[in-house]
């Protein structure tokens, strides 16, 4: 008697979950009948591979010989293959990619295949973060994939990846990925804390976890770098630090990280360690210059013509007699017809963007100079800014000097030099502030960490690198080379 | 009892130390301490360096022996709760004054050099959020600035070399012209530029390892004196006794003229960059002002120094012109010297308080 009614209450369950399952049109079952055994056959057809079920499925099905679900498991050359009854379970696998295959009405269960459609793009070199002399490898959108190249790097049991779903619609796979008795287990457990305490519906892209879990969501300073280079992602895990994979992103965020690590590109390390300090100054310089130099040139022609020495006071003179703005409105002027053009390229595809940065650069830049409605000192002054403001090696903080200009320009427009003076303080004072994953972001500058100078604004050579940075408080702070594991056994 | 997070490395002494001295008195001390050494005045400062020493040794030995108490707790326990708030109150209302007379000096400069017709109440309204948004966070931003505030402007320092090409040696020659006691008179004065220093006894307990403190704050006080004693070095060589008796801000004379090719009148820049020497002042000053109110009253910091920075605002704005400014930073140095002589009072009442203690256990 129980049993049958749980039969029935079964029953109803199947029959709701089809009702439920064919509400969507792609989802697909069939009825064929093999040596007068009558078989069911569904999938969702946006979620298999058709070419699989093809080749591997519907031969063994329609010509061997079976009489019941076990048996067809047992000659179809598929792993991870199973037997179930659970209605949610069918459910929930036939959207990960699973095929079911029911015998009979009398049946209750079903044998579940897997058959899902694996479609990324190819590996690719890095395109923002491309190097000229390294490997030539970036991330994809495939969350396996992805991991799959950095354990091929780092090729140790101690690599452990901690799998967790955010997004309560698009249920996203996410992996948390750090070495074990390397990275601080604080830092760890911090960052799949607030993945877990995220609440979102949907997580599309590495940069909404970003956004999400950053210590100040306000800042306009990135907190956790994102990188699409498998190779810096190992190189970071050998740090100390942990890495962030999202499903279907090819940007891999990194965390704890520091002001200065935004402005080091992963070159720097395949270069002798002069060079690559040499350019790593070069590049802080370019953003120095290219945050303050119109500021300070509005600064100067608004309110301190004396700070400049009277044969170069004559050449900005000369330039700037015909235009009729003031100079913050001038700089204005042409900051945002920069900032147009890189939009406009940005939003274009590649070929007319690059036309429309020539018939910008030359053809508006000469022309405002000609038509008197801006000095050509002023336009170089953008243009070297602009282009300083592109030698940070990762976008974003790219997009955040960009943005800080603005709030320098008008303070110096209305304070001079002073005006810059109280600017930066605000802005020295948030990055005092600012933390990623509760470690100071401006370190090493300040807390004030000589050994973690090493590696900030020159790179030191490696026999100098033998201790991993103190800010991520990893659990071994010396390197173990075979050398000092020699020396301390 | 201060979290451990919340503290800060003991090598922050020294920047703690030498940022809360160091302030807008560097642009005027060289042609005040004049008045009786004359061009042997930086010997004075020496002098006034070594007193100063003295007086952090002092503060350390009383702090010391309180384990991680700090001005407040420790005179509650000498003095009772009442006596102690008092001072506790005088404290925090001569470093309130002491911000004030800071900003309003560094605004005073920016008048006279930069900006005739500024107006200061919109200005302040500037800076006012800055300090708040300092003060506001964990007392580790009041320190990071301190750092920002000695770092940053060490550049300036490469700006005295240029004076030398136009300077003259004898200036200072004979070296010990004057007695003794003009040395050591002059050397009272040079200890205004030296005030500050009793904000340790506020913020000694957010120091790791406080004891091993010491001495960076010794250290701290030796690079002010060292500063001091070059800046003062370069403006007695540069102006003669005479020249210097007129200047009011005799470091700015010795910016003037420094000269490159694209760049002319430095004090610009100098007056701006002082903004950040400035701003730890006002930082640890209200910041120890709020404190210390909040440990004496048992009122919300925040709220605390809602006040006082709006008291700071009113101040600066009402104390216009320079015979009122130099009317209330008499004032204040008056406090301040007050204070300071009352550091050895206080170490003298601790051993005495303590023996009493003793004996009534």
């Amino acid at each position: 008697m129980k049993k049958k009614l749980t039969q029935k209450k079964r029953q109803r369950e199947f029959e709701e979950l089809f009702n439920d399952l064919k509400n969507s049109d792609d989802f697909i079952d069939y009825q064929l009948e093999h040596d007068s055994i009558p078989l069911c056959i569904g999938y969702f057809n946006s979620a298999i591979d058709n070419k699989k079920i093809e080749k591997f499925v519907l031969p063994y099905v329609q010509q061997s010989d079976y009489s019941d679900l076990k048996e067809i498991e047992n000659v179809i050359p598929i792993t991870n293959t199973y037997l179930t009854n659970d209605s949610n379970e069918i459910r929930r696998k036939l959207l990960d990619g699973f095929l079911f295959i029911h015998m009979g009405e009398s049946d209750q269960q079903y044998l579940l295949i897997p058959v899902p459609l694996f479609k990324t793009r190819q590996i690719t070199s890095p395109e923002v973060e491309f190097s000229v002399v390294g490997p030539k490898e970036a991330f994809v959108e495939s969350i396996d994939t992805n991991l799959n190249l950095v354990r091929k790097r780092l090729n140790i049991p101690e690599l452990t990846i901690k799998k967790l779903k955010v997004g309560t619609i698009t249920k996203t796979k996410v992996a948390v990925v750090s070495i074990k008795g390397i990275a601080d287990t604080n830092n760890v457990e911090t960052v799949i804390q607030r993945i877990q305490d995220m609440e979102m519906d949907q997580v599309i892209d590495s940069s909404f976890i970003q956004q999400k879990i950053a210590d100040n969501t306000n800042s306009p300073f990135p907190q956790l770098l994102d990188t699409e280079r498998p190779d810096r992602i190992a190189a970071i895990l050998a740090e100390g630090k942990v890495a962030i994979f999202v499903d279907n992103s090819p940007h891999v965020l990194i965390g704890p990280t520091t002001l200065v690590e935004f402005f080091s590109a992963f070159e720097d390390y395949f270069l002798n360690w002069t060079i690559a300090s040499a350019f790593r100054l070069i590049r802080l310089f370019a953003v120095f210059f290219s945050i303050l130099v119109t500021p300070l040139y509005v600064a100067v022609l608004t309110h301190h013509f004396e700070l400049i020495p009277k044969e170069l006071l004559g050449t900005l003179v000369s330039s700037r007699s015909q235009v009729p703005f003031p100079p913050i409105l001038e700089a204005i002027i042409l900051e945002l017809t920069i900032e147009l053009l890189r939009e406009a390229g940005a939003r274009l595809p590649t070929k007319v963007g690059q036309t429309i940065g020539i018939v910008g650069g030359i053809v508006i830049g000469t022309a405002s100079v000609e038509a008197g409605l801006t000095s050509n000192v002023l336009l170089i002054l953008v243009a070297l800014g602009a282009l300083g403001s592109f030698t940070t090696p990762v976008y974003q903080m790219g997009n955040t000097i960009r943005l800080i200009r603005f709030p320098l320009l008008i303070f110096a427009h209305v304070y001079g030099l002073l005006g810059v003076s109280i600017c930066i303080a605000y802005i020295m004072v948030h990055l005092l502030k600012l933390t990623s994953l509760g470690r100071p972001f401006f370190e090493p500058v300040f807390p004030l960490r000589l050994k973690d100078l090493k590696d900030a604004f020159i790179r030191l050579p490696f026999d100098m690198q033998n201790k991993r940075p103190f800010m991520v408080r990893s659990e071994k702070v010396l390197r173990e080379t075979s050398k000092n594991k020699h020396d301390s056994s | 009892m201060i979290k451990d997070k919340d503290q800060v490395p003991p090598l922050m002494a020294f920047f703690l130390i030498s940022a809360a001295q160091i302030g807008v008195g560097v642009l005027s001390f060289t042609s005040v301490i004049n008045k009786y050494a004359g061009h042997d005045a930086w010997m004075s400062i020496i002098a006034a360096g070594m007193f100063i020493h003295l007086l952090i040794w002092i503060m350390y030995k009383v702090l010391n022996d309180y384990k991680g108490e700090d001005f407040a707790s420790i005179h509650r326990s000498i003095y009772g709760k009442w006596i102690g708030a008092f001072i506790s109150i005088v404290l925090s209302v001569y470093l309130l004054l002491l911000a004030a007379v800071v900003l309003r000096s560094y605004l005073e400069i920016i008048q006279v050099w930069m900006f005739p017709e500024v107006k200061i109440w919109a200005l302040l309204l500037l800076i006012m959020p800055l300090i708040y948004y300092i003060i506001s966070g964990k007392f580790r931003i009041v320190v990071g600035v301190c750092f920002l505030g000695i770092v940053y402007p060490f550049v300036l320092i490469f700006a005295l070399i240029f004076p030398l090409k136009f300077s003259n040696i004898t200036n200072i020659m004979p070296i010990f012209d004057h007695s003794l006691l003009e040395i050591v008179q002059s050397s009272v004065l040079a200890m205004f530029s030296f005030l500050g220093i009793g904000a340790l006894m506020i913020y000694y307990p957010f120091i790791k390892d406080s004891r091993n403190s010491q001495k960076y704050a010794h250290y701290g006080n030796l690079y002010t004196t060292i500063l001091y004693v070059v800046i003062c070095f370069v403006s007695y060589i540069y102006y003669s006794q005479h020249e210097i008796k007129d200047v009011i801000w005799p470091t700015l004379g010795l910016w003037k003229i420094v000269e490159l090719p694209f760049l002319d009148r430095f004090e610009y820049i100098g007056i701006s960059t002082l903004f950040f020497v400035i701003l730890p002042n006002l930082a640890l000053y209200i910041w120890g002002s709020s404190r210390t109110l909040n440990r004496a009253l048992h009122i919300p910091q925040k709220w605390i120094s809602i006040f006082i920075l709006t008291a700071v605002y009113f101040i600066c704005i009402f104390v216009e012109g320079r015979e009122k400014i130099l009317q209330v930073s008499d004032f204040s140095t008056k406090i301040g010297f007050g204070l300071l002589f009352y550091i050895p009072v206080l170490f003298v009442m601790h051993f005495i308080s303590r023996k009493v203690k003793r004996n009534a256990s």
